[in-house]
């Protein structure tokens, strides 16, 4: 595990094929800078995203998770969106009530030609998740020690 | 009601009956679900009618005739919601629910085991127990289940015969949230723990979901093994996440009808995640689940202005 000082939050992007992952795409062909934090996934709509997506992501060591798609209305697919708005509020504010941090599960709207709110999204969301902290939620405490959360898994174990 | 039951099932009006029998444990009902027009003597309808009848209802082809409490119509009108189940194969024989009692509180009032009680009767806002020769008052709201104190639909909405005289809601939400506000009060690294703590004890034996009228899918993300979301084995963090995400893809359909928290054997307090829920999704969205069987289900349905304060 790396040392507290030098601690960068991992955050999890899951964008949509349609208007966010174009929107980070300019972001880049323009040469914006925003934090590296950000790991992408390109999922079809915003409405792909399952909670299990953004638990499985925290379980695993993740320190936040961003959901972007297209602006409201602008839909590939004409209500992917509004059903995503509808199960990430309700996923969010449960969340909080469990104990989870709000700034560990973020959303934004984020269309094709918004290359420059896509950087300031991310740098947003980066700041916030530094101010929380690591992630320790899943964290398992063996003999005293606590041991980093999701090193179990196969996924993290390669890692080394 | 028997006669009903016998009725329905001789003019060839229903194929299956499902209601309650007395069960083979002192005081409890377990449930009937029967084609054979005898059966019918066994119904019965008594304060401890718990389980949730709707459960049953995806799994059973053909009409069915089903004895209905208030939280069981709102499941019902949820599954119509969702296709599960048409309105025509049903004839829904309602009961006016004055709420069911909790035998684990019986117990911890008198502090004898339910094998040693003699009787137990409900007249009013008193539930008497008879032990011992002797006879113990205690008020109704502290021997009802919790989600029945905070019952918004004692009698059916939805239905085709009713059984007695029709009910009127009276929600209390001071005892029965008294967990969830409890946990409020805490700071969210406190709540996490205690979840911790909670979560800890679940064996996953999935009762919860299998008692649930509203996990009604054919093979469950749990039981998904690629991806494999959660560890099958039992260690706090896969149980809150089972126990989460259950949560979350119930909202919309969770009538609050307590099962869950009733079935679990080692007494976690589920109904603080599924009743929270339930208050999210009236606060975001002024939804309740089961009132109306023309309404489009919680997820499916959206406005274009909502909830926008969620996104950046």
């Amino acid at each position: 595990m790396t040392q507290e000082s030098d601690w960068e939050p991992k955050l999890l992007g899951f964008l949509c094929r349609w208007c966010s992952y174009a929107g980070a795409d300019l972001a880049g062909t323009s040469r914006k800078k925003y934090p590296a934090n950000i790991r992408i996934i390109k999922v079809p709509c915003s409405g792909r995203v399952d909670s299990l997506f953004i638990l499985k992501a925290l379980r695993l060591g993740f320190d936040g998770v961003l959901v972007s798609g297209c602006h409201p209305g602008d839909c590939h697919y004409q209500t992917g969106n509004y059903r995503a708005r509808r199960r990430i509020a309700i996923t969010k504010k449960f969340l909080e009530y469990l104990g989870i941090e709000p700034q560990r599960l973020q959303a934004s709207w984020v269309s094709a030609s918004e290359g420059g709110k896509f950087t300031e999204v991310v740098t947003d969301v980066t700041q916030g998740l530094k101010e929380v902290g690591p992630n320790r939620l899943f964290e398992r405490k063996k003999n005293g020690a606590k041991v980093e959360a999701g090193s179990e898994s196969p996924a993290r174990a390669k890692k080394g | 009601m028997r006669q009903e039951a016998k009725a329905l099932l001789e003019q060839k009006k229903v194929d299956w009956i499902v209601g309650f029998a007395l069960g083979s444990l002192k005081f409890t009902t377990t449930p009937l679900i029967t084609k054979d027009v005898t059966d019918t003597e066994r119904l019965v309808i008594n304060p401890f009618i718990t389980n949730n009848l709707a459960n049953f209802l995806t799994g059973i082809e053909g009409r069915v005739g089903i004895v209905a409490k208030g939280c069981e119509s709102r499941s019902i009108v949820s599954l119509i919601q969702d296709n599960k189940v048409t309105r025509e194969d049903l004839v829904i024989l309602a009961v006016p629910c004055p709420g069911i009692i909790d035998l684990a509180k019986i117990e911890r009032l008198v502090g004898k085991d339910r094998d040693e009680l003699e009787d137990i009767t409900r007249t009013g806002d008193k539930v008497s127990v008879k032990v011992n020769g002797q006879k113990k008052d205690f008020a109704a709201s502290d021997a009802l289940f919790d989600h029945c104190l905070a019952c918004e639909l004692p009698t059916p909405q939805e239905y085709d015969i009713i059984l007695g005289e029709e009910r009127k809601p009276s929600p209390e939400t001071k005892i029965s949230g008294q967990n969830i506000a409890k946990l409020k009060e805490l700071t969210s690294a406190e709540r996490w723990a205690s979840w911790e703590k909670e979560m800890s004890r679940c064996i996953r034996c999935y009762t919860c979901r299998n008692v649930c009228p509203a996990c009604f899918c054919q093979r469950c993300f749990v039981e998904e093994t690629e991806p494999q979301w959660t560890l099958p084995m039992p260690q706090w963090q896969d149980n809150l996440i089972f126990q989460i995400i259950r949560t979350i893809h119930v909202a919309g359909r969770c009538t609050d009808c307590g099962e869950c928290e009733r079935a679990c054997p080692v007494n976690i307090p589920l109904r603080s995640l599924t009743r929270e829920m339930y208050d999210i999704v009236d606060e975001l969205f002024k939804f309740k689940t089961g009132m109306d069987k023309d309404a489009l289900p919680l997820m499916v349905h959206y406005e274009q202005e909502e909830a926008e304060d969620f996104f950046k």
